[in-house]
């Protein structure tokens, strides 16, 4: 597929705890910080003896601080970033420098920030440094290859609008956020793109792209001086300000809202959505166990949907939570005539788990896979890379210090947030459908 | 937002993402194991189990391997052994409910998954280290003591008809189905490891119960084990866990040679605003020595030439992305290109593809070129080697497919490939006139 695809936009857009840093916290997972004159923080992870090295610079530039002038901008950056810069003058360029040599390099937005990742061997650090360099300051953003390359980004758009899975999230989340910055899209949406102009994205970008926005993590064989060299001299001529202002603030109060889509398709996607609380609050840990009683392959929701009536396929839970706030979203695709029975048990799961305490074992259970799934999602350089610098930009403790919040979570904890957060009375529901009964018996090959 | 969890069941081998693992011919050297690390048996049962030992992982992964899949199935109830596959989570004696075999491994961290492709399946169970023992009896479990009771196999009758669903739903996943079950000719391939609605619904108990009785034998499998353990320790535990293995005959292999190139066209419709184009034919397989030239091929139009991208992309933004594709399975493989672009612009986009295809077969190759295609091989497989159940899977389908092929193998035959060679395996499988294509349109 195509590399920038290659690292999820949203797997990992969840990385968010509580608290603020202790001091030294995280020494013995050979995590070291520093900032740079400009403001530029940089993380290192030192593995030694690995002959990876992983780069992810992350810039607080997501689509959260579009503005109706710059609707769709950080979509639009995850391309132009990649068009080329000065040493390497087009995308070609550019990507052939890195691939030819083995290596990855891809440009991912989010809701708060757009990433650039790059991941080559080891004799190939500094090739590395320079590449991140030149991309965040030195893009070229070539009118004429902007104009051709929105093009291709409207049409990828409307791809997104034709898988009903992705098409159904999308408008998901704009309905649980709405009013909200979040509720900003971070794929965009082709009208946005098509209206986008270039020299609001180019200031866009400029505005966004100061020291203190910018949070680098390195993981790999190399030790944090030598890093940090690297990085001082790649991201020498970063401005270290101004700052532009953030806009953080309050979500908007839940409210029942209810969504059809008819997509013309053969499959009901049922998605259940409330807004929570954001990074800083101590809920997160236990909507983090909340999310792992109800959403993992033994959870409840597979356990109920898809294992004892074989309802779905695909159920799940997600807890994708931000500086300000976040949403807890239970889903489950079905056949249409099943829609409204999902929906009802999908909501019953919700109100099991705010009026039952869950039982010892089970929360036990949830606690540890909550903090054993990290050791293991963390296995390659590039993951860890990106933990590190999501979590830095969102303000996190070290790993060990988010494992310690997620293992005093208590019973009492997991029913209050639940009460707090998941009124079945204020939910946010998006459901497909297909638009004629005919039309669906037709897909049945 | 969805499938990015990992999930049981993961089903089908590929789309396309999962093309590039290496495979080879190669057999394991006698005495000495073929890489330093890695240690290989054949436990007392006839269970092939190999270990790659890798200090300081704090991850361990167990893979099975089981050589049988779609190809071996039958016409009338094809996607039986990916529905099969799917009972193997769905209780055991000591764990009668399936959230029973999840629940341990995720308490801990670890998740467990499954793939079914065309002719071999696969099992993982990953876990923090200090939990491999229960990985292991978890997946000797799964194999020895699955029950597949008949009511659970009506239930997960409609899990598996809402995966199809899903697939049929999604207009990429639609669109390479369409291909796929086209592209073989008649090469036993032809059988696509989902099946469909009729098929699915004819795989009856007894047709799950006969695949699993035939292929699940201790003599047709391989379990790998990788992770910072000792291999000696590591033989002991599987030779106990996996005692009860079944035992029978090994099933035949029905090999078969690359089916002849034939023009084709397959046109469809699904909802939606882009139209997708793939064109592409049946090829070489990992018991070829053209299987690197290929792999060249595929990283010049795509991952490290980009080709395709260059002039439909970035030169003239006709297609939304443009990119090649190479399946090797033992004796074929399937190779393709493949675009997304407006519906208007779909007959323009498939004469590019194919100028870009002729281009091969015309034009020699310069060496930049194709150094770079070698240089992005060779660092894509030395660069994606961090996770332990990549590995485990590597050697654990490797070995019952006997294409395993270490590292230092794979990059000493891929830098043999020549210009002659690429020109040559393009103008032997890229001819424009008799491809396989495929247009879904809205």
């Amino acid at each position: 597929m195509r590399p920038e695809r290659l690292i999820a936009s949203c797997a990992l857009a969840a990385v968010v705890a509580v608290g603020p840093l202790p001091a030294r916290a995280g020494a013995a997972l050979n995590v070291t910080s520093a900032v740079l004159p400009n403001g530029v923080t940089v993380v290192t992870r030192e593995r030694p003896g690995s002959q990876v090295v992983a780069i992810d610079a992350a810039v607080r530039a997501g689509a959260r601080y579009e503005t109706p002038a710059t609707a769709s901008a950080a979509r639009f950056l995850e391309s132009a970033l990649l068009l080329g810069t000065e040493r390497w003058p087009t995308r070609d360029a550019l990507l052939r420098a890195v691939a030819g040599r083995g290596g990855q390099l891809s440009v991912t937005a989010g809701r708060e920030i757009v990433e650039v990742a790059v991941t080559v061997s080891l004799p190939d650090a500094a090739l590395g440094a320079e590449v991140v360099g030149d991309v965040l300051l030195r893009s070229r953003f070539d009118s004429e290859d902007l104009e051709r390359e929105r093009e291709v980004l409207i049409q990828q758009a409307r791809e997104r609008e034709d898988e009903p899975d992705d098409h159904a999230s999308d408008v998901l989340y704009q309905t649980v956020f709405a009013g909200h910055p979040l509720s900003q899209l971070p794929t965009g949406t082709s009208a946005g793109i098509a209206a986008l102009g270039l020299d609001e994205l180019r200031s866009y970008w400029a505005t966004r792209l100061v020291g203190p926005n910018v949070v680098v993590s390195v993981v790999s064989g190399l030790p944090h001086a030598e890093v940090v060299e690297l990085l001082s001299g790649a991201l020498a001529g970063l401005p270290a300000g101004p700052v532009p202002a953030a806009n953080y603030r309050p979500l908007p109060e839940p409210a029942a809202r209810h969504v059809e889509l008819p997509l013309g398709t053969d499959q009901a996607h049922v998605f259940l959505a409330a807004p929570v609380s954001g990074v800083a609050d101590p809920d997160r840990a236990p909507l983090r166990v909340l999310n792992a009683i109800l959403g993992r392959t033994s959870g409840r929701l597979f356990v109920e949907i898809r294992d004892r009536r074989g309802l779905a396929y695909s159920t799940y839970s997600t807890l994708p939570q931000f500086v300000d706030g976040g949403a807890f979203v239970v889903y489950a695709g079905t056949t249409p005539a099943s829609a409204e029975t999902v929906a009802e048990l999908l909501r019953g799961e919700l109100e099991r788990i705010r009026s039952q305490p869950v039982a010892p074992e089970e929360l036990q259970t949830a606690i540890e896979g909550e903090i054993g799934a990290r050791t293991i999602a963390l296995e390659t350089s590039a993951n860890e890379a990106i933990y590190l610098a999501r979590d830095t930009v969102f303000g996190l403790p070290p790993r060990d210090v988010q494992a310690a919040q997620v293992r005093a979570v208590t019973a009492e904890d997991v029913q209050r947030v639940a009460r707090t957060y998941l009124d079945p009375a204020r939910l946010t529901v998006v459901v497909t459908r297909p638009r004629a009964s005919a039309e669906a018996g037709a897909e049945a090959e | 937002m969805t499938g990015m969890k990992s999930r049981r069941g993961r089903g089908i081998l590929g789309v396309i993402g999962a093309l590039a693992i290496a495979g080879g011919t190669v057999s394991w050297a006698a005495g000495a194991p073929p890489e330093g690390d890695i240690y290989r048996t054949v436990l007392p049962n006839g269970l092939r189990a190999i270990v790659r030992e890798r200090p300081g992982s704090e991850v361990a992964a167990v893979s099975v391997g089981i050589r049988g899949g779609s190809r071996d199935e039958h016409a009338e109830t094809v996607g039986a052994a990916h529905f099969m596959e799917h009972m193997f989570f769905q209780g055991t004696v000591r764990r009668p409910d399936a959230a029973d075999i999840d629940r341990e491994i995720e308490a801990r961290g670890g998740w467990t998954n499954a793939w079914t492709g065309w002719e071999s399946i696969n099992f993982q169970v990953v876990v923090p280290l200090a939990s491999l023992d229960l990985a292991i009896d978890v997946a000797a479990d799964q194999m020895v003591n699955s029950v597949f009771a008949p009511e659970k196999i009506d239930k997960e009758r409609r899990v598996v008809l809402e995966e199809l669903n899903g697939r049929l739903n999604s207009p990429t996943s639609k669109a390479f189905d369409l291909f796929l079950v086209e592209v073989f000719g008649d090469h036993p391939a032809r059988n696509l490891p989902i099946g469909n609605r009729t098929t699915i619904n004819q795989s009856t108990r007894e047709v799950l119960v006969a695949f699993r009785d035939t292929y699940f034998v201790a003599g047709n499998m391989a379990v790998a084990v990788v992770g910072d353990v000792k291999h000696e320790e590591v033989f002991e535990k599987l030779a106990a866990a996996f005692a009860g293995l079944r035992q029978g005959p090994v099933p035949p292999v029905n090999a078969a040679p690359v089916p002849p190139l034939a023009a084709r066209l397959v046109t469809d419709t699904a909802p939606g605003q882009q139209a997708r184009v793939i064109l592409g034919g049946p090829i070489v397989g990992y018991d070829s020595p053209d299987r690197h030239v290929v792999e060249v091929i595929d990283a010049v139009l795509t991952a490290s030439g980009r080709r395709l991208e260059r002039e439909l992309v970035d030169q003239r933004a006709i297609a939304s992305s443009a990119y090649s594709f190479y399946l090797p399975l033992t004796d074929v493989g399937v190779w393709g290109v493949s675009a997304g672009c407006r519906p208007g612009d779909a007959e323009t986009v498939v004469e590019l593809l194919k100028g870009q295809l002729r281009a091969l077969a015309e034009t020699p190759m310069g060496e930049a070129e194709l150094a770079e295609a070698k240089a992005y091989l060779r660092g894509h497989r030395l660069l994606n080697r961090e996770r332990s159940v990549d590995l485990a899977e590597e050697l654990a389908d490797g070995e019952v497919l006997g294409t395993y092929e270490p590292t230092a193998v794979y990059v000493e035959r891929v830098e043999a490939v020549t210009a002659e060679d690429v020109q040559r395996v393009a103008r032997t499988y890229f001819d424009t006139e008799r491809l396989t294509e495929t247009i879904l349109r809205p």
